[in-house]
């Protein structure tokens, strides 16, 4: 009966997995645009605007940019169905001093594939001190539901507009938070980390990278949306300026 | 007759004056003052001195005359005596006449003389005055020149003032200068000092090291000597040997002697060559010594500065030892207190961590113990509190007791007294009834019978009476005796009763207190539980903010994640063509220095060199530097560069080219706008003409086309198939709008009205076609067609 139960949410998992993972890496590509476009990363001429989640986006048309951003999606969408990936990390740095200015930060949390963080939990509730609300709380889940799979808990999905419509709020709130954020006065570049676990499979051409820890950093929470199978979690660090 | 008297008197007076007078005035003479005795002589000369005034004397006499005549009248006799008289009288008047004379004469004489003396006087006076006015005169010059002096004297006190005023200040100055100098000369007296014994110093270190060159000369050039002997000795006797040579060549010895004697010599040259080759030797060495000798002395002041740093080490080995002996004391008391925790507690207690968690959590349950000590306390306080109260109960049950017994003795004693006034009573009673009886037993002997009933009666009612009040006592008693009895019984139940209540009460009170306690202590186990377990939460809390700001940075752990980066990202583009210019740099600097360092040596050399050979080397020193000015690595560096530039240049020009890309965009949209809001589509020609296509109409080629000419006037012109016609259609309307109202948009918009008017026209007409025939299907695709490219623009139409 169970093995039977199993198998077809297991094709759903897939399935929602698939869709979901889908959805995450559009909105990381639409933000991540957007985000190149508003601290001034290229020149306006890079970008056009198209509409998406009911909002005017800019996205770029440089060929170059375009194809590294769709290379580093691509691998992000293979970690994120493998899911492998807990944060996905856009380093704004100085182009004179190398150092780190800001640092969007988006964690992505897996909410239905319980088993697999309960397991990595126990694995790591001995080494790791930081994460263990979040071991906690799956063990909490896990404890209340033990043999269930977690399709079956009653929690109501989301249709795609509710959605887009947490998308939508996120993206308005990234605009938004160009106010506060410190004048980017000097030339910048950046780069995009990947935090995945451990035994997550590496490509020739991706590499262990510095963490791009911000000093004398001040930090804000921003909106998160989920999707039936994720949460997404954004958060920007920037650097002070030193004389405040 | 008196009078002739009077005159001898006279006269004599007048002679003992002059005989007085000379020698007075002789005697007086001699005496200054004599201008005052000189006047009364000049006045009483006049009187004998006058011969003239004789006959005025006569006068007088004369004038005696008549007197006398009178008397000569009188008698002759008298006359003749008179006359004798008067010659008498003559006489004697010319002897003091005479007298008179010669004492005039001497008079004279004397005021002679008086006057010589006078005058020497008088001559002597002025010679005195002369004197005086001399000796005033100087006495006043000298006053002046005694004042001139004295003001001399101020003004040469002044200025000796001021110049010793002067003298004193350059003697202060002198004085400073004096320390000064001297304060310098000690000053450099020490350095100088210094200096000597520096150059002492130097100067010993130097004849220490000029004795050890010397000995190490000395033995140099013993051994020199020793050498140079040798090789005297050996020339000798070559010398020697030549000289036998030729006395045997001269003897004409055999063969074999030349022969030994050629080797021999031979030999000797072999043996003097080796000797000149160990001096050689010998020199090199000494120099190669000389050398080594230099180095020895560095090695020696290396050996200095060593030592000086092994004195350093070996303070911080003592110090290092110091601390090790700290170490190991903190270790011990680590150790201590360690096997104390471990002796005492046997708890595992490897941090100081547990320890304060372990003191916290014992702070929490002393704080809860100090609760509950507070409450039992309140609880005993209350107790205390009922016992007090029960204990007024007591004392008041006790007061009450008290009077309860008190009345009953009272109650006893009013018994007593009861009975004894009875006992009194029943005595009085029996005395009374004896003495009734003798009363009666005396009445009946006395009275013989007469026994008074009436006596009785009384006396039994009396007795009744008693009797009475006996029962009424009896009965009193009685129910008071049952009354006690009924109280006594009474309170025995009572206390009964309050006994009982308290045995259950504490039965029940101490069951509670178990309880209570059991609650307590459960309360404090969970409240300490409680405090832990917030205490350990705000910790957690401190971790979970410390973490999610380390997270919000960018820490993560990387035991079970990794941090990934794409190889070709853009900051790790930036970063490599940053290190690749570094690197080139680096190699530039690198070829730039030695380049350098080249051409100093070489100009180093060339400096010694020049003096001697300046000719030959500039041409070489030229190419040199030629050669060497620019380094590969810096051509290498350039070209970086230049691909640099040339990559940004590309980056401009992609970005002009998207500028114009977004340009044509903008005006396509522009285009776009125009030609669907105003129905015209617009097309910019050469020569700046503009065509103007209507949206509506049915054949493409037909067009206007403006040209713009100066002042705003141009000229239009219709172009494509039909233009004659077009033009014509549309005459009127040009007239209208442009010649007479001079707008030509307005135009532009009869034109538009006018096609819509006509298409709408013709689908009207299609329509009434289809309806009859309904079946024609290729001019209905065709219209439809026609309609779509015209339509479409109409739905873009906002």
């Amino acid at each position: 009966m169970m093995q039977q139960q199993q198998r077809p949410t297991n094709s759903r998992n897939q399935i929602t997995l698939r869709g979901s993972t889908k959805i995450i890496v559009e909105f990381f590509e639409y933000c991540i645009n957007s985000l190149l476009f508003q601290r001034g990363l290229y020149a306006p001429e890079y970008f056009k605007m198209t509409k998406k989640y009911g909002l005017n986006m800019l996205v770029t048309n440089d060929p170059e940019v375009k194809s590294h951003m769709r290379e580093i999606l691509k691998q992000v969408e293979a970690w994120l169905m493998a899911c492998k990936v807990e944060k996905l990390i856009l380093a704004i740095k100085s182009k004179e001093t190398m150092t780190v200015l800001e640092r969007w930060q988006f964690d992505i949390h897996n909410t239905k594939d319980q088993s697999s963080t309960f397991s990595t939990s126990t694995k790591t509730t001995n080494t790791d001190s930081f994460s263990r609300p979040l071991a906690g709380a799956g063990q909490d889940t896990s404890t209340t539901a033990p043999s269930l799979s977690s399709p079956s808990k009653p929690k109501p999905e989301k249709t795609e507009k509710e959605i887009q419509t947490e998308i939508q709020a996120i993206l308005r709130q990234i605009t938004a938070s160009v106010s506060f954020l410190p004048m980017l006065d000097e030339k910048c570049t950046w780069t995009i980390l990947c935090q995945t676990e451990k035994d997550a499979e590496v490509p020739a051409t991706w590499s262990d990278a510095d963490p791009h820890l911000v000093h004398n950093a001040e930090q804000v929470k921003l909106r998160s949306f989920s999707t039936n199978l994720h949460k997404i979690d954004a958060l920007v660090a920037y650097r002070l300026n030193d004389d405040l | 007759m008196s009078s002739p008297t009077s005159d001898p008197d006279l006269v004599r007076r007048f002679m003992n004056r002059p005989q007085h007078s000379p020698f007075t005035g002789n005697s007086n003479t001699a005496a200054p003052g004599s201008a005052e005795v000189r006047t009364p002589f000049s006045e009483k000369r006049p009187t004998p001195s006058a011969t003239p005034p004789t006959p005025s004397r006569l006068g007088p006499g004369s004038s005696f005359q008549p007197l006398w005549s009178g008397s000569e009248n009188a008698s002759p006799a008298m006359y003749e005596s008179t006359r004798k008289k008067l010659r008498d009288t003559q006489y004697e008047l010319s002897s003091t006449k005479t007298e008179l004379e010669r004492k005039i004469v001497t008079m004279e004489q004397a005021a002679r003389e008086s006057d010589i003396l006078k005058r020497k006087l008088m001559a002597r006076v002025d010679s005195l005055e002369s004197d005086r006015r001399f000796l005033y005169e100087q006495e006043r010059s000298l006053t002046k020149k005694v004042q001139a002096l004295e003001e001399d004297s101020i003004q040469s006190k002044m200025a000796s003032n001021e110049i010793i005023k002067d003298l004193r200040d350059e003697n202060m100055s002198i004085k400073d200068r004096l320390s000064q100098t001297q304060e310098e000369s000690r000053e450099k007296q020490s350095e100088l000092t210094q200096r000597v014994r520096t150059l002492a110093a130097s100067l010993t270190h130097q004849q220490q090291t000029l004795a050890e060159t010397q000995d190490s000369s000395h033995s140099q050039s013993s051994l020199v000597a020793e050498k140079h002997q040798k090789l005297v000795e050996a020339l000798d006797r070559i010398m020697e040997l030549e000289d036998q040579n030729r006395q045997l060549k001269l003897n004409t010895q055999g063969m074999e002697d030349v022969v030994r004697v050629q080797k021999e010599l031979q030999n000797q040259v072999a043996y003097i060559k080796q000797l000149e080759g160990t001096n050689r030797q010998l020199t090199t060495e000494c120099k190669h010594l000389k050398d080594t000798y230099r180095n020895v002395e560095v090695l020696k002041e290396e050996k200095l500065s060593l030592e000086q740093k092994l004195k350093l080490m070996d303070d911080l080995r003592i110090k290092c030892g110091k601390y090790e002996v700290q170490n190991g004391v903190l270790l011990k008391e680590k150790e201590q207190w360690t096997a104390f925790l471990e002796k005492s507690d046997k708890t595992d207690y490897n941090s100081p961590y547990e320890l304060a968690k372990m003191i916290a959590t014992l702070r929490g349950d002393k704080a809860a113990l100090v609760e509950v000590r507070d409450e039992f306390q309140e609880a005993l306080k209350a107790r205390d509190a009922y016992i007090e109260q029960l204990e007024q109960q007591l004392s008041e049950l006790k007061t009450k007791l008290v009077e309860q017994e008190e009345f009953c003795a009272k109650l006893s004693s009013i018994a007593r007294r009861h009975e004894m006034t009875k006992d009194f009573a029943l005595r009085q009673v029996e005395s009374l009834k004896e003495q009734l009886k003798s009363y009666d037993t005396e009445e009946v002997q006395l009275m013989g019978g007469s026994y008074d009933n009436q006596k009785n009666i009384r006396i039994e009612q009396l007795e009744k009476l008693v009797q009475e009040c006996q029962a009424k006592l009896e009965s009193m008693a009685a129910s008071a005796n049952s009354a006690a009895e009924e109280s006594s019984a009474g309170s025995a139940a009572t206390l009964a009763f309050l006994q009982t209540i308290q045995n259950q009460s504490s039965v029940t009170f101490s069951k509670l207190c178990a309880e209570k306690q059991s609650l307590v202590e459960s309360k404090l186990a969970i409240q300490s539980e409680l405090e832990l377990l917030r205490k350990e939460n705000s910790s957690l809390d401190a971790k979970i903010l410390e973490h999610e700001i380390a997270i919000g940075a960018g820490a993560f752990n990387p035991a079970i994640s990794r941090v990934l980066e794409i190889k070709d990202s853009p900051a790790a583009r930036h970063q490599a063509v940053r290190q690749q210019m570094l690197d080139a740099l680096k190699e530039e600097n690198a070829a730039l220095l030695q380049s350098l360092t080249g051409l100093q040596q070489q100009q180093q050399s060339a400096g010694h060199l020049l003096g001697l050979q300046q000719e030959a080397f500039g041409d070489q020193e030229v190419a040199l530097q030629d050669k060497n000015v620019v380094p590969a690595a810096s051509y290498n560096r350039l070209l970086g560069d230049f691909k640099l530039l040339q990559e940004e240049f590309a980056d401009n020009d992609k970005r002009s080219k998207r500028l114009k890309q977004s340009w044509t965009l903008k005006a396509d949209e522009f285009l776009d706008a125009v030609r669907s809001l105003l129905g015209y589509k617009v097309n910019f020609l050469d020569n700046g003409r503009v065509e103007l296509i209507s949206v509506y109409n049915a054949e493409e080629q037909q067009s206007f086309v403006f040209t713009s000419g100066q002042n705003d006037e141009g000229t239009m012109q219709l172009i494509g198939s039909g233009s004659q016609k077009y033009m014509e259609e549309h005459k009127e309307s040009f007239d209208h709008w442009v010649n007479q109202l001079g707008s030509i948009p307005a135009f532009l918009s009869r034109v538009t009205l006018d096609l819509v008017e006509q298409q709408a026209h013709q689908l009207r007409v299609q329509e009434q076609q289809l309806q009859q025939h309904p079946h024609y299907r290729p001019f209905q695709s065709l219209v439809e067609d026609d309609d779509d490219t015209q339509n479409s623009d109409m739905m873009v139409d906002p």
